[in-house]
């Protein structure tokens, strides 16, 4: 059964593919899960958020989630996605298969990471304050989402 | 060479006059910004995410003009009319120097701004950047 998250700064609320495993918050620990909308794909959630609020889905499905236009990260803004403006676009030679595992390491190190965005760009995370992330498609961020 | 950087929550795409590598980023940082505004950008290490591009070689933009003074992180990036908090005679110099070094401490520090007076209280802690600028900015731009 879908669930919605908020997260703390980011006004979106993310449709998760299943119900969301609220208690594993109080673990300390990264959670991976599987979002449906806006943009569907895998969420990596830091412990280190300060609110994360869990509402019940509607019962109507799930909208239908942005297109992107490639392999994406997104981080969280102000506005939230819109269409057009999901992310940043990797880089193709990015190990996108385990970057969701590369980015729940960060948050649970505290350390930065570096990950090479299209056009020679960089995009630099703080694993000590990054609250969430969003990789897509879903192949980006690995197969097996778990908390 | 100019460089591109968006930082954190904060929407606005800052022309630097020199590249930055993202080794910097592991300390505050002061660096000169061109524009939107043009002045000392500091960065602290905790911003959230810090994003890096090469812009194309193009005129950097004119930046917005105005009474100088403190630009902090806003939802909506600085505007024409909206450049930030107004200081009280302040060299944005020394600013820039004062909040590197609040953002090595932690600490906070109270700063008396002008215009209509009043008084900011930044936490070194958990702020993530700051632009100072001198008064009446605007003039020749540079190219990238």
């Amino acid at each position: 059964m879908p669930s919605c998250i908020q997260i703390e700064g980011d006004p979106t609320k993310w449709w998760i593919a299943e119900q969301f495993p609220t208690g594993e918050l109080d673990e300390g620990q990264p959670l991976t899960v599987t979002s449906l909308a806006p943009i569907e794909g895998i969420l990596v959630l830091s412990p280190k958020s300060a609110t994360v609020a869990v509402l019940n889905a509607p019962s109507a499905a799930p909208p239908a989630p942005l297109s992107i236009p490639g392999e994406i990260i997104y981080v969280p803004t102000a506005t939230g996605p819109s269409a057009g403006h999901v992310g940043y676009v990797l880089a193709g030679d990015v190990d996108s298969g385990s970057l969701s595992s590369q980015i729940a390491a960060s948050m649970h190190s505290g350390q930065h990471q570096t990950i090479a965005l299209t056009g020679g760009g960089t995009l630099v995370l703080n694993g000590a304050t990054l609250t969430f992330a969003v990789l897509a498609p879903i192949a980006v961020g690995g197969a097996t989402p778990h908390g | 060479m100019t460089c591109h950087i968006q930082i954190g929550d904060d929407p606005t795409i800052w022309w630097l006059a020199e590249p930055i590598q993202p080794g910097q980023l592991t300390q505050p940082l002061t660096v000169l910004s061109w524009y939107p505004i043009r002045g000392n950008l500091v960065l602290s290490p905790r911003a959230s995410y810090v994003a890096i591009f090469t812009p194309p070689a193009v005129l950097v933009p004119t930046p917005l003009s105005g009474p100088g003074g403190l630009y902090l992180p806003t939802a909506t990036g600085p505007s024409a009319g909206h450049t930030g908090y107004e200081l009280a005679g302040t060299d944005p110099d020394v600013l820039a120097e004062q909040i590197q070094a609040l953002m090595h401490s932690g600490q906070n520090q109270t700063i008396t701004l002008g215009g209509a007076g009043g008084t900011l209280v930044l936490n070194g802690a958990t702020l993530t950047f700051a632009v100072t600028s001198p008064a009446g900015v605007g003039g020749a731009t540079p190219h990238g």
